[in-house]
């Protein structure tokens, strides 16, 4: 279970996320909407603990994030970068086998190929693939890659920040579909930040929507239709 | 009177900012000492550090040397000359490369090669946010990419400069037997026994440092780059002024620390 509690962070004179409290269950799906410069990235960069919030708590399974904690919660987090932040002189199964090669677990060469093919395979890629580098893939591609590297090991906790942006109608709809299934197999707590109303109904539980540095709606998928938010009805519309 | 102290106040505000920068990158480059032992974890970036450090600045430092020595020991020659001094060629030609010219010329080529290429390398990883990747997966960015960068730094640049001043030597050696008549064993006996133990502990304390200086500023330059392709430019470009800049400035120190009075 992820927790916040009281987030607030400014840069500069800029408020950029003010008040925000959430509570987000174990296995749940949360998709993170808004207008560009809303906060999004900002709020899941502080929950990883890549920005420090100005105020607040994050509590992770209702243990404030200590430094402890976090480096448990990163232990157990597979994050899909907006560009999927690929390794450019590592080959793609070296990408994939990271974590494994070189986080406490330290896995062997061998076996740590042999997951990282298994973790391609989950996310439609061939393993021939496997020694080539980052440079050598199509955007899809590299985004399937990011997935792979972001669900080996079995995460407890997934983010996608973007995971559409750049790619075309057709491969953005089955990174979508790939995303839920993976959420769905690995009873991951995921969170996915996206402005594409189409891939929240395939990837989300819930929604949040941020506006002006505020929660602005936070409910579930279903409710969405029913809610009497002008802002929301229209993404709705989109 | 507010208008009448505002250079006093920018000064003030580029001497704080200075002092700031100072700061940071010293704390920056005692943390990445600090991790060393914990770079073993990483012999690949270890290995690959100093292979883009060391093995291939060989090339551009050798024929800089070369070169340098070559053109000293003609300098030298025809400016002796003015004052019957000619047959001074071998000591200063020794003791201006390996005290001077071997580990300046070796840290400014280190300076422009290598803390460019490093600078551009981590800045372009924290624009396309791999060292934000790095950390989500559980792996300490300064111990992966900076610890195993500055320990290379501090290995292989006196290496470099210590073949850099055998290569300078050698080009003043060529010059004046091919081509000032000066006989061979005799020139590089002359030059040995006038160079002193200390002469090569500064050359090679001189790399040291500017290995350091070098790496160093490019690897913080590198992580604290701004947004997309300006701010990767940006940091190239800091780096590589700052470093060029410190080496000189080390170079002053530490001559005034060997030899002042």
């Amino acid at each position: 279970m992820i927790e916040l509690r009281h987030i607030s962070k400014s840069f500069g004179t800029k408020q950029v996320l003010d008040d925000i409290s959430l509570t987000l269950e174990s296995g749940t799906s949360l998709a993170i909407l808004g207008r560009s410069g809303t906060g999004k990235s900002v709020l899941t960069r502080i929950i990883l603990g890549l920005i420090a919030p100005d105020a607040g708590d994050i509590l992770i399974d209702g243990q404030p994030m200590t430094r402890k904690v976090r480096r448990g919660f990163l232990e157990q987090t597979g994050v899909l970068f907006q560009a999927s932040a690929l390794f450019d002189s590592l080959t793609v199964w070296e990408n994939v086998a990271f974590r494994l090669r070189n986080g406490r677990a330290r896995v062997g060469r061998a076996e740590a190929r042999a997951r990282a093919e298994e973790a391609l395979g989950r996310v439609g890629l061939e393993p021939r693939v496997a020694d080539l580098f980052p440079a050598d893939l199509s955007g899809g591609m590299q985004k399937r890659v990011g997935l792979a590297r972001a669900i080996i090991g079995t995460p407890k906790y997934l983010f996608f920040d973007e995971p559409n942006s750049g790619l075309d109608p057709v491969t953005s709809t089955d990174i979508d579909a790939l995303i839920r299934e993976l959420v769905t197999d690995l009873g991951a707590t995921a969170i996915t930040i996206t402005h594409d109303m189409a891939s929240i109904r395939t990837i989300a539980d819930e929604v949040l929507l941020l506006d002006a540095a505020r929660a602005r709606w936070h409910g579930r998928v279903s409710d969405l239709a029913s809610a009497d938010d002008p802002l929301l009805a229209r993404f709705l519309a989109l | 009177m507010t208008r009448a102290l505002l250079p006093l106040t920018l000064l003030g505000r580029a001497a704080l900012g200075m002092l700031r920068r100072i700061g940071s990158v010293t704390l920056f480059f005692l943390s990445a000492v600090i991790r060393f032992p914990a770079t073993l974890r990483y012999p690949r970036e270890l290995g690959r550090a100093f292979l883009q450090i060391g093995w291939l600045s060989l090339p551009v430092v050798g024929l800089t040397a070369v070169f340098t020595g070559a053109a000293l020991a003609l300098q030298i020659y025809a400016g002796g000359s003015r004052i019957s001094a000619e047959a001074v060629v071998p000591q200063i030609v020794a003791i201006g490369i390996v005290r001077e010219l071997g580990p300046v010329m070796v840290g400014l080529m280190i300076a422009a090669r290598v803390t460019s290429s490093i600078a551009a390398e981590l800045a372009t990883m924290k624009v396309s946010e791999q060292v934000d990747a790095l950390t989500t997966l559980s792996t300490d960015p300064m111990t992966y990419l900076t610890a195993p960068r500055v320990l290379a730094g501090l290995v292989t640049v006196p290496i470099l400069v210590a073949l850099g001043d055998i290569l300078g030597l050698f080009g003043g050696f060529m010059v004046a037997t091919q081509g000032l008549g000066f006989n061979g064993p005799s020139y590089v006996t002359t030059s040995w026994n006038f160079l002193d133990p200390v002469d090569i502990v500064l050359s090679l304390t001189k790399g040291a440092v500017f290995g350091g200086i070098a790496v160093t500023l490019a690897c913080h330059a590198g992580l604290n780059a701004g947004r997309g392709a300006q701010g990767v430019g940006t940091a190239t470009k800091s780096a590589v002024q700052a470093a060029a800049i410190l080496v000189l400035a080390a170079n002053v120190a530490l001559t005034g620390l060997f030899f002042g009075q």
